[in-house]
């Protein structure tokens, strides 16, 4: 079943990046130019990971950073978010996730785009009342749908999933899983 | 912009992030190093070093019956509808760690005044809480929403006598339960609104309790304990309250921590600082393997860090006393009935034996000599004082020993954390009442073996 869905990813891949056999090349001029936005929506602990034993779901905002890559269907971005999550007690954890990230346009001929991506960075995590205070690493993965909303903006809709790793450190034996979905605006740049 | 650039830039603040922690912090909220075990007795050790649960005669209960005749207990003396108390119940709204906050569970227990409950047999009931910082603290706060004792009954007046009404009810944990909430009267209103400790009147909400000792808190321990202690085994007393209900004088008789410490007197609604408490910490694993204590059987042995003064453990006399010593001693006020006719009419007559009362303690107080002072307030005020010293009313107050063990010819102390401590003996006390000075040795309190004794981690130790 992997393999076949790998295969699957790999020709829809392939395909995507013939674009002049895509009926979607005028689409893409938008897609094709430097954007920056905001995002803003429920982040949450994953559903039924060690996580969401004691941390409880809130709302979050970032903001991020996409740059064109050679091949059209890809672009590279830069991520970053606040997210604070209290628990049932007195515990506290604040995220500032700092990641880039590979996006890649599927492509669908409809009015709306769908991208997916997947990225690694780093992630300031704050845990009161212990005090601690360090950078981890992490990893995420994510889908987003958008569509134009004239020449400048783009809405869409962002879910993400982030992995802050823990595991290597000595004694580490959660990672931290979370969720975030977001509605976010950006706009194209004309750099 | 070239691509180049951008990927540059792109690095660059990549480049920026500092290097890893190494605290994994997504373990350390699923764990728990920090057990908070909640106990109700003056002793810190368990099965054989643990005095028995005595329950006084119900109408026995007020320690000073026989010594005092002004008792709080003193318009319904011996109703035969009085009976001891059977269960105690707590409801616990927070626990901070000096000005942290590592417990905002909302945590109730229904304790019954039993040998065999972990709050009496010295195993202590767990409390849940989340773990500090690392680092030194010297006080727990517990934050005490209500503190309830059942078998509270209301008496009326009938104009020649009282009779029984009812049983008082109260809410506990959302659902009506027989008691009274003696937390509410955990008060001292006698002290002068000016002073500095005026802030520290209401001793249940938080509840400040000094860790003797220190609980030194270091997450590479896999456990540490932090084991608190009220002092309400055999040392729960009856109470009267007094007011009026529609014109009709009524008073409800409760039971709560003995008022050995700060007496409570006739017509007085206030009982503060009269709940003992003390904390002490360890680390399972680093402690003292067992440290045994020789001494007379039926007496005390109590230990106490070197750096500690022993007379804050003890009182010179008993609050009853120490209180009687002070000049100045205002009477209160008798409380306003309303508008029923008869009621304000006896309020007139009692209201004018106030006014004379107050003013033969107000000469007493311009007669005596207290040293150094000339004016009225002076006098007053240095009474007042040496009554707050006598009765340790600064800081943490009276101190309660952190390692307490009734001896049956020797004492095993358990989970002594390492250190150096001084060990006595001291007479049992009698129900109700804590340690004298004149218990300690006719007197003069003694070392046992003389000196101060260091216990190492894994040690096993024979004093003297």
């Amino acid at each position: 079943m992997k393999k076949h869905l790998a295969v699957l990813c790999l020709s829809v891949f392939i395909l995507s990046l013939c674009t002049e056999l895509s009926a979607a090349s005028s689409r893409k001029k938008y897609f094709s130019k430097p954007q920056i936005g905001l995002w803003y929506g429920p982040v949450a602990p994953m559903y039924g990971t060690e996580t969401a034993d004691y941390l409880e779901p809130s709302l979050g905002g970032g903001a991020f950073f996409r740059y064109n890559l050679p091949i059209d269907s890809l672009k590279l971005g830069l991520d970053s978010s606040y997210q604070q999550y209290d628990s049932e007690g007195v515990n506290e954890i604040r995220l500032i996730p700092v990641y880039t990230n590979l996006l890649w346009l599927l492509p669908i001929n409809l009015p709306i785009r769908v991208q997916l991506k997947g990225g690694a960075g780093f992630c300031k995590v704050r845990m009161e009342p212990d005090d601690i205070n360090q950078w981890d690493p992490m990893f995420m993965a994510g889908a987003e749908i958008s569509f134009p909303a004239g020449k400048l903006a783009n809405i869409a809709l962002r879910l993400d999933y982030l992995m802050i790793y823990e595991e290597y450190l000595e004694e580490g034996t959660d990672n931290g899983h979370f969720f975030n979905a977001g509605i976010s605006l950006y706009f194209n740049l004309n750099l | 912009m070239k691509f180049g650039n951008i990927y540059l830039l792109l690095f660059a603040i990549l480049l920026l992030i500092p290097g890893c922690g190494n605290e994994p912090v997504f373990t350390e909220m699923s764990t728990n190093r920090l057990k908070i075990v909640l106990k109700g007795t003056m002793e810190s050790e368990g099965a054989g070093y643990l005095d028995t649960f005595s329950t006084p005669d119900r109408n026995g209960a007020s320690v000073e019956d026989s010594i005092n005749s002004n008792d709080s207990v003193d318009d319904v003396q011996a109703p035969s509808e009085d009976v001891y108390p059977s269960k105690l119940m707590l409801d616990i709204a927070e626990i901070r760690l000096g000005k942290q906050k590592i417990s905002n569970y909302r945590q109730t227990f229904e304790i019954p005044l039993d040998e065999t409950h972990p709050f009496f047999n010295g195993t202590g009931i767990e409390l849940k809480t989340d773990d500090p910082g690392d680092g030194t603290y010297g006080a727990v706060k517990i934050y005490f929403r209500k503190m309830i004792f059942n078998s509270a009954k209301i008496f009326k007046s009938t104009g020649n006598g009282f009779i029984y009404k009812k049983d008082l009810s109260v809410i506990f944990h959302e659902e009506t339960k027989k008691g009274f909430n003696f937390g509410g009267v955990m008060l001292n209103s006698y002290w002068d609104g000016l002073r500095i400790e005026a802030d520290e009147i209401i001793r249940t909400y938080p509840m400040r309790i000094p860790i003797i000792g220190g609980l030194k808190y270091d997450r590479k321990n896999d456990e540490t304990v932090l084991e608190i202690r009220l002092v309400i085994k055999n040392f729960i007393k009856k109470y009267e309250y007094d007011y009026y209900n529609d014109g009709v004088y009524e008073v409800i008789h409760y039971y709560a921590p003995s008022d050995w410490l700060r007496d409570v007197r006739a017509g007085e609604a206030d009982i503060g600082r009269n709940l003992h408490t003390v904390a002490r910490a360890y680390v399972p694993g680093k402690t003292a393997s067992s440290v045994t204590v020789s001494a007379a059987s039926g007496s005390y042995v109590i230990a106490i860090p070197e750096s500690e003064d022993i007379s804050d453990y003890y009182l010179t006399d008993n609050g009853k006393t120490i209180r009687d010593d002070v000049v100045g001693d205002f009477p209160q006020p008798p409380s306003y009935p309303g508008s029923y006719i008869e009621a304000v009419l006896e309020y007139y007559l009692k209201y004018e034996k106030y006014k004379n009362d107050w003013n033969t303690e107000q000469d007493s107080i311009e007669v005596e000599v207290a040293s150094g002072c000339t004016g009225l307030f002076d006098k007053y005020e240095w009474y007042w004082d040496r009554y707050e010293g006598q009765v340790k009313g600064f800081g943490f107050g009276l101190k309660i020993p952190p390692y307490v063990g009734l001896s049956n010819g020797t004492v095993v102390f358990s989970n002594m954390a390492p250190g150096t401590y001084k060990f006595y003996q001291v007479d049992a006390p009698s129900y109700g009442e804590l340690f004298l000075e004149g218990d300690f040795n006719g007197g003069t309190p003694t070392l046992i073996g003389g000196a101060s004794v260091t216990v190492g981690a894994h040690s096993t130790v024979t004093v003297p």
